[in-house]
């Protein structure tokens, strides 16, 4: 009996154990994975340039692009650089943001709309974003407006397109309740049809940020005095690769850590789904 | 007072779903619509619900024309239709977002506490089985304090235990404040179970076969001898409707 009762208690305990190693496996060794393979890669470069075995002027190893970085730092002059193109980019991606959800939801909502409005913003949209420069510095001069504009059209079609098409899938039946409640079509699109594509709505979100990162750089070539854009130009101008690929990562750090932000910040209103990334078993 | 008056429905395409359909239904009655598939059952309730507009004919509630849905007039659907992005208690709170908080809340309790889902106020709806989400949204009907009801084969997807549970539990709601319930179904003993008038619906296009009072006490004993006599009753109007709708058919 008290060997039947040893082998259940064990039989119990051993899942439990697996379950919990299981999941810090997930949580912590995952993104290591990730690491490694640059990690080798830049040790690899700088190990080469140390020995001799390569010049690493074009191709800076990662000690000279970490000096610059610090330099930059100690000077002042990157937090300034940051600070020009994350605001020009928040700017640009709320405006863009807003105005897509706006329009999308509406026109989505709206039968007699989508006929007017969609086909002209279509055709808006088939114009490369990059196309509308030369307008934009005419319409709203070299400075910061004209570059915003330029971020938030191209922030705004991804996101409209998303909105759009996530409205026109919302099921018929949830939307009829809200008929049967007697909900105007404002509360219509905001108590029912904004809620419900939500999950569609944070992935628009996250490619119109993603391409506002993108913009932001078209927008500073075309003239800034600040701004990673420009430390880019400059880097090329005054043939510094070390400040390039400094700015390129500093890039890839500020989009990333926006788009977890985003990400942070929508997980607790999707909590609800019932789906495949929220199964529980 | 709910009334259709000689009401149809053509789709675009020419398809005629219901062709005059007149009924009164006095406050506090229970229908029971049965038909088979193609009767344009659910078509009339949704007439009814002013969720469409008859293409002739129209529906009157309270001594006014049906335009739209009404304040005072519930829906149930055959799925349950909550919102997965609100918890139970915000699901039955829907309707009720013009009331202060408090009154909201109070109302809120009230009626997870008549479906007997008090303690699951904070699930999710993807947490509820298919039962309790059709009894949410009972609750999220009911919390209007509707004076009609409409129901369109509201236990359908159910089991067969639950399906009668939840009938039964219906009728425990309806004791006590009584509205007027429409019931769209094709199922005879649901039909039965709960109707006092029974209006049998035959088929292409959509018309009344026959509408019959249903004299069982209540509550009323599903095995009982006089159950099984309705029950056969309906059954032999169906068949008739049927009969008659092949003899067309084949002509």
């Amino acid at each position: 009996m008290a060997v039947l009762e040893e082998s259940g208690t064990g039989a119990l305990k051993a899942p439990r154990a697996f379950k919990s190693g299981a999941r810090r496996t997930r949580c912590l060794r995952a993104p290591l994975w990730g690491i490694i393979l640059p990690v080798l890669l830049g040790a690899g470069w700088e190990l080469a340039v140390q020995g001799g075995l390569a010049e690493g002027r074009l191709v800076p190893p990662p000690s000279a692009i970490f000096e610059t970085l610090l330099e930059l730092a100690r000077s002042g002059e990157l937090w300034t650089h940051v600070q020009a193109t994350t605001v020009r980019v928040f700017a640009g991606f709320f405006a863009g943001a807003l105005a897509a959800t706006v329009l999308g939801a509406i026109v989505g909502y709206s039968f007699a709309l989508r006929r007017l409005v969609d086909p002209s913003l279509q055709a808006l949209r088939s114009i490369p974003s990059i196309a509308w420069v030369p307008l934009f510095i005419l319409w709203f001069g070299i400075f910061e407006t004209s570059k915003v504009t330029l971020i938030a059209v191209g922030v705004f079609f991804p996101v409209y397109l998303g909105v759009l098409g996530a409205i026109a899938s919302v099921d018929r039946k949830i939307v009829e309740v809200g008929n049967v409640f007697r909900l105007s079509p404002i509360a219509i699109i905001w108590r029912v049809l904004l809620p419900a594509i939500l999950p569609a709505y944070v992935i628009a979100l996250r490619s119109g940020l993603g391409l506002g990162w993108m913009f932001v750089v078209a927008a500073e070539f075309m003239g800034a005095s600040e701004g990673l854009g420009y430390l880019l130009v400059d880097g090329q101008q005054l043939g510094k690769p070390q400040q390039i690929v400094t700015a390129t990562l500093v890039f890839a750090v500020l989009g990333k850590t926006s788009d977890w932000l985003l990400l942070t910040v929508t997980a607790p209103f999707l909590r609800w789904q019932d789906s495949f990334a929220n199964r529980t078993g | 007072m709910l009334e259709a008056r000689q009401i149809g429905r053509a789709f675009p395409g020419g398809t005629v779903a219901l062709d005059n359909i007149s009924l009164t239904i006095a406050a506090g009655e229970i229908v029971s619509i049965v038909g088979g598939s193609g009767c344009g059952k659910s078509t009339l309730l949704r007439l009814l619900a002013g969720l469409d507009r008859p293409s002739w004919g129209s529906v009157w509630v309270d001594g006014k024309e049906l335009t739209a849905p009404h304040p005072s007039i519930g829906v149930i659907f055959q799925e349950p239709r909550l919102m997965p992005w609100l918890t139970v208690r915000q699901n039955v709170g829907f309707g009720l977002a013009h009331l202060p908080a408090v009154e909201r809340r109070a109302r809120v309790d009230a009626a997870l506490e008549n479906v007997g889902l008090l303690d699951y106020g904070k699930r999710w709806p993807r947490e509820l089985s298919g039962g309790q989400s059709q009894r949410v949204s009972i609750a999220r009907a009911l919390v209007m304090q509707p004076s009609v009801l409409l129901l369109d084969e509201p236990f359908s997807a159910l089991d067969a235990f639950t399906r009668v549970e939840l009938q039964e539990h219906l009728l425990e709601l309806w004791s006590g404040s009584k509205p007027t319930l429409v019931i769209v179904t094709h199922d005879i003993e649901e039909a039965v179970a709960l109707g006092s008038r029974l209006v049998v619906l035959k088929p292409k296009p959509g018309r009344v076969a026959t509408i019959f009072d249903v004299p069982l006490e209540r509550p009323r004993d599903r095995v009982s001898a006089s159950f099984g006599e309705e029950k056969r009753r309906v059954l032999a109007a169906l068949d008739h409707s049927l009969l008659e709708y092949r003899k067309i058919a084949a002509e």
